[in-house]
């Protein structure tokens, strides 16, 4: 009953780890192998992703199944500014859709995100990568010379 | 105590990242350089354990060092060490020390490295059960052999190989030192690298990969021609019918194969069922082996069409799966034994065989088709949906021996296309064309070249 309406075009419902219900089309679910999976079982309950995540997680997948769908000429440099564009945000909200794309086995919006934490990291010294990643120092000065060295 | 371990994990990681898992990291890893390593070996002891991955210095070094599919890297000890001292005339510091702390636990980071220390005595068998049998005469061999498709360790037949000398360890680097041969080691886009065997004896000296990389050539008579006064055929394998075809039409079918401890092959069928040979001019090899109708354990099922190796590694199996073979019920145990300098393996059509080197090893290997396992090498290739070395196959022999085909019904039958199946991709890499499939009695790979 629940795939007949996938079917149809419908929405569908999910509920997030917070309570909210989203809405997700068809083209989001067949983008995703694991609502699909949901679907089919009749779990609508989506436990470990909160709502803002997830609707940023639909709106990657809206856009990149109808980008797949264009034949724009530009199509691939535009994708490229919207997907920079897109995770232009906070580092706590960059962090969740990793761990939301992790779980979601969504691997090119995985690798774009681990992309971008990359990119905050290089040329930093350890202190500022430390502080980007709220780390405490853990090393002793002796270690840090042992590892300079090797 | 568990919490006590992984907090000092997710400490040493920090809020965003002690949600991923270790291999995720590694994979997160992945995006850096050489130089931005370093910089995150300072950051914290998991950063350390992470950017000491030898995984990952092995793909830096080898994007710098592999060009023209020629590996040029000097090898110093470790994956990391020979990426940093490339063309650097820095002296490095030796032995290598590697810190640890008693309360991070980092499995994933460490088993391989552990692997790669554990004393490969322990591999020795008390019991061995492939029948070794000294000067088997060519009919006793057909006899309780090949008509049986059982397997044999042939003994003191290679004593009049020159090979017996000139292929140990020290006197095939003297020989062939500047022979540039091909490895089963891959860069980032999947293809093999050659190695100088110079070169690549210092890394089979002092690696320490679990996976060890090893020199496996099909075209060893060409980089060499002289190897081939070195070893001979014997008659007990000289029926290859194979060997009716034009050269660019057969598949591959001989190749020489030097490897350290370690490294080997995880379990598999060789192609198009033919049997192999396989001779040891130094070292020892540990052999595992089941019959074509049983599936070994460890083997997963879902993959042995698509994959040629559908097992774990060598390593990992003797790690997981071998300690508790007495759980599989069903499986009969396997044959085991241990092949040494001078002996001869026969590995029959279709048989399922695991090898692990435990030492340094040189050997040379070849597949063939004789009349005894043609029917399984036919039906295989009846089976396939590409018909070029099938075509090839019944061209170059059937005018000659029409006999072999009886019981495969009309030939012109047998000649036609299979018909269309539904699936439309084939994702076989065995289904390519003839003369680019690898084959082997040991190890294997799919080489494009």
């Amino acid at each position: 009953f629940i795939s007949d309406i996938a079917r149809m075009g419908e929405v569908v419902n999910f509920s997030s780890s917070d309570g909210r219900r989203i809405g997700l089309s068809r083209g989001v679910i067949n983008e995703c192998p694991i609502f699909k999976n949901m679907l089919e079982n009749g779990n609508l309950q989506i436990t470990n992703i909160s709502g803002d995540i997830l609707e940023k997680v639909i709106e990657y997948c809206s856009y990149h199944s109808n980008a797949l769908k264009s034949e724009g000429e530009n199509i691939s440099e535009e994708v490229k500014i919207w997907d920079q564009e897109f995770l232009k945000v906070e580092k706590s909200i960059l962090f969740q859709l990793i761990y939301a794309a992790d779980y979601l086995e969504i691997e090119s919006l995985l690798d774009m995100a681990c992309k971008a934490v990359a990119s905050m990291i290089v040329g930093k010294n350890p202190d500022e990568i430390r502080e980007i990643l709220n780390i405490e120092k853990d090393l002793t000065a002796k270690e840090e010379k042992q590892i300079k060295k090797d | 105590i568990m919490s006590i371990i992984t907090s000092a994990r997710s400490e040493s990681l920090g809020p965003w990242l002690w949600k991923l898992e270790d291999f995720e990291l590694i994979e997160f890893f992945e995006w850096f350089s050489e130089e931005q390593l370093e910089v995150l070996s300072l950051v914290s002891r998991y950063f350390y354990l992470l950017s000491q991955q030898e995984e990952l210095w092995k793909t830096l070094c080898l994007r710098k060092t592999v060009v023209n599919k020629i590996a040029n890297f000097k090898w110093k000890g470790t994956w990391r060490r020979t990426c940093l001292l490339h063309s650097s005339s820095k002296i490095p510091p030796f032995p290598y020390q590697r810190l640890s702390w008693k309360d991070i636990k980092a499995p994933r980071l460490t088993d391989k490295w552990k692997r790669c220390k554990t004393d490969l005595g322990q591999f020795d068998l008390k019991e061995q059960t492939i029948d070794k049998r000294s000067n088997l005469s060519l009919e006793d061999f057909i006899e309780q052999y090949e008509k049986q498709n059982k397997p044999v360790i042939l003994c003191g037949m290679m004593e009049n190989w020159k090979a017996r000398k000139a292929w140990k360890k020290d006197s095939f680097l003297q020989k062939y030192g500047n022979v540039i041969f091909k490895t089963n080691g891959t860069t980032e886009d999947g293809k093999t690298f050659r190695m100088k065997t110079k070169d690549y004896w210092e890394y089979m000296a002092s690696n320490c990969d679990d996976k060890p990389i090893y020199l496996f050539d099909n075209k060893f008579l060409e980089r060499a021609p002289q190897m081939s006064s070195e070893y001979h055929i014997l008659p007990h394998f000289s029926d290859d019918l194979f060997d009716m075809m034009e050269r660019e039409d057969r598949p591959d079918w001989q190749w020489v194969i030097a490897g350290p401890a370690r490294s080997g092959s995880p379990f598999h069928q060789d192609p198009h069922r033919t049997s192999a040979w396989n001779a040891l001019l130094h070292g020892r090899k540990r052999w595992t082996l089941y019959p074509p109708d049983v599936i070994p354990p460890g083997v997963d099922e879902k993959l042995i069409d698509t994959e040629y190796y559908a097992s774990p590694d060598v390593m990992k199996y003797y790690d997981q799966v071998y300690p508790r073979l007495s759980h599989y019920k069903k499986k009969p145990a396997p044959l085991e034994g241990i092949l040494e300098e001078g002996e001869i393996i026969f590995v029959p059509s279709g048989w399922w065989h695991q090898v692990l080197n435990l030492t340094d090893t040189i050997a040379v290997t070849q597949n063939f088709c004789s009349p005894r396992n043609f029917r399984f090498v036919f039906q295989d290739l009846l089976s396939k949906k590409s018909v070029s070395l099938k075509k090839d196959f019944i061209r170059a022999i059937y005018p000659k021996k029409p006999y072999l085909f009886e019981s495969f019904g009309p030939i012109e039958q047998c000649m036609k296309d299979p018909p269309a199946s539904s699936s439309s991709s084939s994702s076989s890499s065995l289904s390519s064309s003839s003369s680019s499939v690898g084959s082997s009695s040991e190890e294997d790979e799919m080489d494009e070249s």
